[in-house]
């Protein structure tokens, strides 16, 4: 059942993908953040979901059903490879609806103190219409941000959200390179180059202030880059990732302010694209491997039990070079579950992801259980560790792990 | 033995059903005033808090600029630059919203959504898509010129979603779109917002034609967060400053608070009247039942319960009436609050338990009090002098002396509360109340005096109907006391408002005699105190002035300003020579003060503003400049009407060296002789055709600000004639129920050869007599009345000084009114005597 995939091609700043064959098995794919268009949606568009008690939106059906909006229909739709141009593609794409800067990683002070954190900027455009305005107020973007910082050593972990219009200054991202911010939370470099890139952002006591180097060049996802979500045409993403950015920095937490240093991921991602009926959350994987691989993998979880075949992963090279994989290539097995104290919702807790055709057999365990983010959007997403072995070595490492869609009642974790 | 009481008494009042329908009517409408003025005002007290609650949210300080509000980016620099988060951009303004005839004056929150999490949960976004929200929020921060409308608001306009209204601000009409309404119950609010129009800060700026600006920044700051402080405060550009939200609540407080004591005066006078009503009821009452008294001594505890029961009837009436009459009072209240200080009010009653409890308590314990001498007097007389009125008569004329020497102590000490109780209002009105009381006291005394003099007057001019009559007033001064006092009090009442409002409205139109010196006014319509956004410019002066017809043009910038008294109107006038003559100066003189007001850092300041804040001519304001606060020398002090909160006035050259502001609120235009007003206003409306230009000639400017003024003493009229009602009612009551009593002993004087014709005149007279004792006793009263509101209570309230003349035809009417009704109350006893067979009057003997 195993298959061979191109490697992803690349040249300079500029990428190009092969042609998208439509419906081609093991070329579809999905967002790992996903969730995150389904946030900004269900917070801002979905009536009745964002009280903010314990009612939180534990129903992704609902979050699905709003992706799916006709709306979607009238946005620019992707449906064919583009070729990148960076860092203009960095920058933001207001002709489709949601867009997304995404960033995780591992770090660590040398003295036994280890954190994860997640930064991530939102673009969504609600309405297709651009009215003109004397106001500079005015706009059809919003942006919303997640900060989450996981204390290791303490086992604690600080979430924190934000909104805003991406008007007035107040957020918004730069048209033709990477820039992004709401409020004083930022990601950007200094000039015209992408490279090193600077992400900060704080709040109540917490802060982060951290360097992220390129590390390897950008991994296209699904065909050049064009990462196609379910069976209707035109429902895809582009989409592409830096998968191990060399990181340093400082951080902030429990009033001490820690120099680190360890590795990033960015994701990247825009599309107009609406779930499928039958999806109802996903598990999603970023893993880097001690020996200069990353893996990356998600697969969607649907309402009937099984596991989507719409669902992707990718195994990156130390050049940079990815072979991608499809969901019947992968075997993910559940072997924990967590139950969150705060909103009694049950999530997996440890697995074994084998992928056979590489060799890869490793067991992924949180470095802390409870990294629930109990936000407007309830999730999980935290700092994982692994270990096992790739081909005939040993292998270990660190990454992220992102899981949405549980705490309803036909969506218990169980083996993928 | 209780039960044979209730049965005895019950019967009473079957046989005087008049009696008791007459004795629960005038209780009743004296609570009734009182429960509805005190609803009014703590429904207007509860729009204010709601307003603020809407308006305020839980900011603890507000950053504001000068006339021209902030610039916007300074916002952006705060949130984004430095990291501050408890911050919210605002925009306010008065608009007026027209769905279908109907329209209201509304408060137009031009709010960012995603800032107001801490400020005003009802705009937080998270709120704007609940269900009740109907996912407002993308159709509000996304399409042009949509709004949300609060509930009570929507209900009363007929708005539902998406229905289309238009909005009228600054002379234009805008089309808006109603995007949603905003929950009944917005999450995280104690009160419903009202009268709140809520709008996209882009669309407010679009809508008030502000782009670029901002009127106001609010803030949350914690008391121990001093750091926030020095930061925020180390932001500010010059003219910018971060002031206490609380300022506004209180100046809101401030500028109503008058009024409201002053309509709480009015019911208690209501309420006085009522009680003497009461008492007269009461009275009669064991009037009535002598006999039985004599032969059930212990009645006295069962007749108080009596009267409470009569009080309970009563005040329950009276307090349902209270809040029928509140519902009507609140539309003229409101009236008079928006046209007087552009403030919105509650546009609902809120009924407030403590008012009806208040109300209930007033009326029984005022009820048991009018009735505790009749229930003492009724416990304390002997089986045999219960059968005899000349007992009651004699221990009441005992009395006479003592009581004129009361009087006399309760006038000497009304006056005295008076001279030493500045600046207070209540005490001011506790004053008058002890003066009126004096009064009261007196007019027994007044009362024989009189009829002892007019005896051989009346005995000339009637023979013996005329001497029995003037007798018989005196003989009965036990009643005859209560019900002149009654009727003496609302005369008077009548008479001294009357003249009060005379003086008052006589000296407003001297005085816009006076200040309107051009023949036409040009300005925005009024958008309330946030007026700033909308403003002409000095373009728009010189194409007047390019007029052929026109000679001069004055102009004048309000904005509001904090001085270092508060919240403060500054105005800002570029007068020619004619225009300086419309100031009259209570202190400084003219030819001193104009030449240092163009040149100096000086003001001038209104009566109003003196008063309240202490000013003299040679003290120093200061004011909030663009430059920060500095220092302006008080030149004089001059009469104004236009705002009892006061103005400060100084020269538009004075104005531009400390505010940059190039804009005009108004412009004053002086023609030609024989020039034709129409054709100049279609010619200055012709020069911005956009615009809806309020455009208006002295003789219009002249009758709209009286009928204004009228219009604010509606809601005194209607108080005062309600006193005039109670009082014509106890009068009625008193008088026929004396008259009735006396059946017998007209009978008796039939019996002896009286015509029924005399029996007539003789009951007419004594009514009549009665009458004029109270209306000449009133004449003095009510100008005493006119002068103590005048002098003091106005004064206090107000600041304003106003001439004072007695016009003849006022007081004529309060005594033709008291004569009426005495008249009126003797016409049907006499009626019935006449008609009574003596024989069965006389049977019951």
């Amino acid at each position: 059942m195993t298959r061979p995939f191109p490697p992803t091609q690349q040249s300079g700043f500029h990428i190009t993908g092969p042609r998208l064959l439509h419906g081609h098995r093991g070329q579809i794919s999905n967002l790992s953040p996903v969730v995150m268009t389904a946030v900004i949606l269900a917070v801002l568009a979905l009536p009745g979901c964002t009280e903010r008690n314990a009612e939180k939106i534990s129903e992704p059906i609902s979050v699905s059903d709003v992706l799916r909006g006709d709306d979607a229909q009238a946005f620019v739709r992707v449906s064919e490879p583009r070729e990148f141009l960076f860092p203009a593609d960095h920058g933001r794409h207001d002709e489709y609806r949601t867009e997304w800067w995404y960033f995780t990683g591992n770090v660590s002070d040398g003295q036994g103190h280890h954190f994860g954190y997640q930064l991530t900027f939102f673009r969504f455009r609600p309405r297709v219409e651009a009215t003109r305005s004397p106001s500079r107020w005015k706009t059809e973007h919003f942006y919303m941000a997640h900060l989450a910082l996981t204390d290791i050593s303490n086992e604690e972990i600080h979430a924190f959200e934000r909104f805003s219009r991406g008007a007035a200054g107040l957020a918004g991202a730069g048209s033709n390179r990477l820039h992004v911010w709401l409020d004083d939370w930022s990601a950007g470099a200094r000039s015209g180059e992408t490279f090193p890139l600077r992400i900060r952002a704080g709040e109540a006591g917490i802060a982060l202030d951290l360097t992220l180097q390129q590390g390897k060049p950008a991994v296209l996802h699904g065909e050049g880059g064009v990462s196609v979500k379910n069976s209707e045409p035109g429902n895809a993403s582009y989409y592409y990732s830096y998968t191990r950015m060399p990181t340093e920095g400082h951080l902030s937490v429990g009033g001490r302010t820690y120099t680190v240093r360890g590795d990033s991921w960015m994701d990247r991602e825009w599309s107009s694209i609406a779930l499928g009926k039958e999806q109802l959350g996903w598990d999603w994987f970023a893993l880097q491997l001690s020996n200069d691989h990353e893996l990356m993998y998600y697969h969607f979880r649907r309402k009937d039990d099984a596991v989507d075949r719409f669902s992707y992963g990718a195994v990156v090279l130390p050049d940079g070079r990815a072979h991608t994989f499809g969901f019947d290539q992968v075997e993910l097995d559940l072997l924990d579950t967590w139950v969150s104290p705060g909103s009694g919702v049950i999530y997996p807790s440890a697995w074994r992801l084998r992928v056979p055709e590489h060799g890869l057999d490793i067991s992924i365990r949180p470095l802390v259980a409870n990294q629930e983010l109990d936000l407007s959007f309830r999730y999980w997403e935290g700092a994982v560790e692994f270990e096992g072995s790739f081909g005939e070595s040993d292998v270990d490492g660190r990454g992220y792990v992102e899981l949405t869609g549980y705490g309803t009642t036909s969506s218990a974790p169980r083996n993928g | 033995m209780n039960n044979i009481l209730l049965r005895s008494s019950r019967h009473f009042f079957l046989r005087h059903p008049w009696q008791l329908g007459l004795a629960v009517t005038g209780i009743a409408l004296a609570v009734a005033v009182v429960v509805s003025v005190d609803l009014v005002n703590r429904s207007a007290v509860h729009s204010f808090e709601r307003s603020t609650e809407t308006v305020v949210g839980r900011a603890t300080h507000r950053i504001v600029g000068g006339p021209a509000g902030l610039d916007e980016r300074l916002y952006t620099r705060m949130r984004v630059g430095h990291g501050i988060r408890d911050i919210a951009p605002v925009i306010e303004a008065h608009v007026t919203l027209e769905k279908d005839e109907k329209r209201e004056t509304l408060i137009l929150l031009g709010l960012d959504p995603f800032a107001e999490r801490t400020f005003r949960a009802y705009a937080w976004f998270d709120n704007l898509q609940n269900p009740e929200g109907e996912g407002a929020l993308i159709p509000l921060m996304t399409e042009t010129n949509t709004v949300l409308i609060d509930a009570a608001t929507a209900t009363r306009l007929g708005l539902r979603t998406d229905d289309e209204a238009t909005l009228v601000t600054g002379g234009r009409d805008i089309p808006v779109r109603v995007a949603g309404i905003i929950a009944e119950t917005a999450p995280g609010s104690s009160h419903n917002p009202d009268n709140l129009l809520l709008a996209d800060i882009a669309a407010a700026q679009e809508l008030l034609a502000m782009p670029g600006r901002i009127n106001r920044i609010d803030v949350v700051l914690a008391d121990d967060d001093g750091g926030t402080k020095s930061r925020l405060l180390s932001l500010l550009p010059d003219g910018v400053a971060l002031l206490p939200a609380k300022t506004r609540t209180n100046s809101l407080e401030q500028m109503t608070g008058a009024f409201h004591t002053n309509l709480t005066a009015l019911s208690l006078l209501a309420l006085l009247v009522g009680m003497f009503l009461i008492y007269n009821t009461m009275t009669f009452m064991v009037m009535q039942r002598r006999p039985l008294l004599g032969r059930l001594r212990s009645l006295g505890a069962t007749r108080r319960q009596l009267g409470a029961l009569v009080g309970l009837a009563a005040t329950a009436a009276g307090l349902l009436f209270g809040v029928i009459l509140a519902h009507g009072l609140l539309q003229v209240v409101n009236r008079t609050i928006n046209e007087v200080y552009e403030l919105l009010t509650a546009s609902n009653l809120t009924l407030s338990n403590l008012s009806l409890l208040k109300g209930a308590l007033l009326g029984v314990a005022g009820t048991l009090l009018a009735a505790v001498p009749a229930a003492l007097e009724a416990t304390r007389v002997t089986p045999g002098q219960a059968l005899l009125r000349s007992h009651l008569e004699a221990s009441a004329r005992r009395l006479v002396l003592p009581a004129s020497v009361a009087g006399v102590v309760a006038l000497g000490a009304g006056i005295t509360v008076i001279r030493f109780s500045s600046p207070s209002i209540e005490l001011g009105f506790s004053g008058i109340f002890i003066i009126i009381l004096g009064i009261t006291l007196l007019i027994p005394l007044v009362t024989v005096a009189l009829m002892a003099c007019l005896k051989p007057v009346l005995g000339g001019a009637f023979g013996i109907s005329g001497r029995y009559a003037c007798q018989s007033v005196s003989a009965s001064l036990s009643r005859t006391t209560a019900a002149v006092a009654a009727l003496m009090i609302a005369i008077a009442t009548v008479i001294g408002i009357g003249l009060m409002v005379n003086n008052f409205r006589l000296s407003v139109d001297r005085w816009l005699q006076q200040a309107l010196r051009a023949e036409m006014y040009v300005s925005l319509p009024s958008t309330g105190t946030t007026a700033s956004a909308h403003a002409l410019d000095a373009g728009f002066a010189d194409a007047i002035l390019a007029l052929p017809q026109v000679k001069a043009v004055s102009s004048v910038r309000r904005i509001n300003i904090e001085s270092s008294r508060g919240r403060t109107e500054l105005a800002a006038y570029g007068l020619n020579e004619a225009a300086r003559e419309g100031f009259r100066f209570k202190q400084g003189a003219a030819d001193e003060i104009w030449p240092a007001f163009q040149q100096d850092d000086a003001v001038i300041v209104s009566e109003p503003y003196a008063w309240r804040h202490g000013l003299k001519a040679g003290d120093v304001l200061e004011l909030r400049t663009d430059h920060g606060y500095r220092p302006f020398r008080v030149l004089g002090i001059y009469k104004d009407y236009g705002s009892d909160q006061g103005v400060v006035s100084l020269s538009r050259r004075t104005y531009d060296r400390h505010w940059r502001d190039d804009r005009y609120s108004g412009f004053g235009i002086y023609t030609l002789p024989g020039t034709d007003m129409e054709l100049l206003r279609s010619q200055v409306q012709g020069l911005a055709p956009q615009r809806d230009l309020w455009l208006q000639d002295r003789n219009k400017i002249l009758q709209t600000s009286l009928e204004v003024f009228d219009n604010t003493f509606v809601v005194t009229d209607i108080l005062r004639v309600l006193a005039a009602v109670i009082a014509f009612i106890g009068v009625f009551s008193a008088l026929m129920a004396l008259q009735l009593e006396r059946s017998q002993e007209h009978a008796l004087l039939r019996a002896m050869g009286f015509l029924p014709g005399q029996v007539r005149r003789l009951i007419i007279s004594e009514t009549g007599l009665l009458g004029l004792v109270a209306g000449l006793l009133a004449v003095p009263v009510g100008c005493i009345i006119t002068a103590l509101l005048i002098l003091v209570i106005n004064r206090r309230s107000f600041g304003w000084t106003m001439e004072l003349q007695f016009s003849a035809d006022i007081v004529l009417q309060g005594i033709v009114l008291g004569l009426a009704a005495a008249l009126l109350a003797g016409i049907y006893p006499a009626w019935k005597i006449s008609r009574a067979q003596p024989a069965e009057a006389l049977r019951e003997e």
